[in-house]
């Protein structure tokens, strides 16, 4: 199933996305924005980590990822991306 | 005495061109074979840019942009959608060293500090304009300037756009929006929220003469020498490896 969300944060800064969930298993993932993030290939790399994950553990896997590599979100926060995720996968609960 | 800095003059150049001369810099001066430097430049033919994390596909109307021979490019910083009109704006890069005492470590901060090359720039043709985080500059409530930042390697690449001619119309020709029906809406209120440096002054000034008063403002705000130079060799032939592989293949600007 693709799942798509976007959301306008506080601030006025974007973020979208698109994500494909089979059997609770989150298949692919890609986050889309305005924000800045720095190191800007942390983006991908928690991409790639999430992917195979259970739905259910892709939030705190979000948040401590963003904590453990020391990433610098500007206009958006780290829960942001959680957030966002939870909206995209509403119609599944 | 202060500092030396490379200075690259204004130019108009390619879009590809324009990204990969910025991340070429970047590389060099990691490297560290090249001073800390501003460059200047223009765009030709127009373009637009969208940030690191952007979807063209999302944010850009890509039949009229092909129609109309507008480039589309993707930068390697974050930030939003830009159009960069061939007549109408000015832009300037700046590359120095993360640990030059000159910037603050907070990136947030050192927006601020870097900012104010443009603003005091603008200050030298009348205008009064101050920095608003997280990244534009914005005078008498609107906004003309917007700025990006990548640390790579220990370096700080930051680019800006000066709009000294702006026509959001033809913005929106190129942006994708969300809800056509209220279009008009929109640009009505980004007109009310969006300016450039002739709007301002009710003067014609050339993206040239801001240029000039670019470097002037950038010396005003760090105290710093520029010595007119060019790219290296070795700039060149990144340049050029950057230009052909990595901003004119669309499988960087259609990578998110």
């Amino acid at each position: 199933m693709i799942c798509n969300a976007e959301n306008k944060i506080k601030g006025g800064k974007l973020i979208r996305i698109k994500c494909e969930i089979k059997e609770d298993i989150l298949n692919k993932i890609k986050f889309s924005g305005d924000f800045f993030l720095h190191p800007e290939e942390k983006l991908n790399e928690l991409e790639d980590l999430l992917q195979g994950m259970k739905i259910n553990e892709i939030n705190t896997n979000i948040i401590n990822f963003f904590r453990k590599n020391n990433v610098i979100l500007l206009g958006i926060k780290e829960d942001d991306f959680a957030n966002i995720f939870e909206s995209a996968i509403k119609e599944l609960k | 005495m202060n500092k030396e800095w490379r200075l690259i003059p204004f130019t108009s150049n390619n879009p590809n061109v324009n990204m990969a001369i910025d991340e070429a810099i970047m590389i060099a001066r990691s490297k560290n074979i090249v001073p800390n430097t501003l460059r200047l430049y223009s765009w030709k033919p127009s373009a637009v840019s969208i940030g690191i994390f952007q979807n063209v596909e999302d944010e850009i109307n890509l039949d009229y942009v092909n129609k109309s021979s507008i480039e589309v490019i993707r930068r390697i910083t974050g930030g939003g959608t830009v159009y960069h009109d061939e007549f109408g704006e000015v832009t300037y890069s700046i590359i120095l060293k993360e640990n030059d005492p000159i910037v603050p470590t907070s990136i947030l901060e050192s927006y601020d500090v870097l900012c104010q090359g443009v603003i005091n720039g603008l200050k030298r043709i009348g205008l009064d304009c101050k920095f608003i985080p997280i990244n534009d500059i914005i005078v008498n409530n609107k906004k003309i300037s917007g700025n990006a930042q990548t640390r790579r390697n220990h370096v700080i690449l930051q680019h800006g756009t000066i709009l000294v001619n702006v026509n959001v119309e033809k913005m929106f020709d190129v942006l994708k929006v969300s809800d056509e029906k209220i279009k008009d809406k929109i640009i009505s209120s980004v007109q009310e929220r969006v300016t450039s440096v002739n709007n301002e002054i009710n003067n014609n000034v050339s993206l040239k003469e801001v240029a000039s008063v670019m470097k002037d403002g950038f010396n005003d705000a760090l105290k710093v020498n520029f010595i007119d130079g060019q790219l290296t060799n070795e700039e060149v032939i990144l340049m050029k490896e950057l230009s052909k592989n990595k901003y004119n293949n669309d499988k960087w600007t259609f990578s998110r």
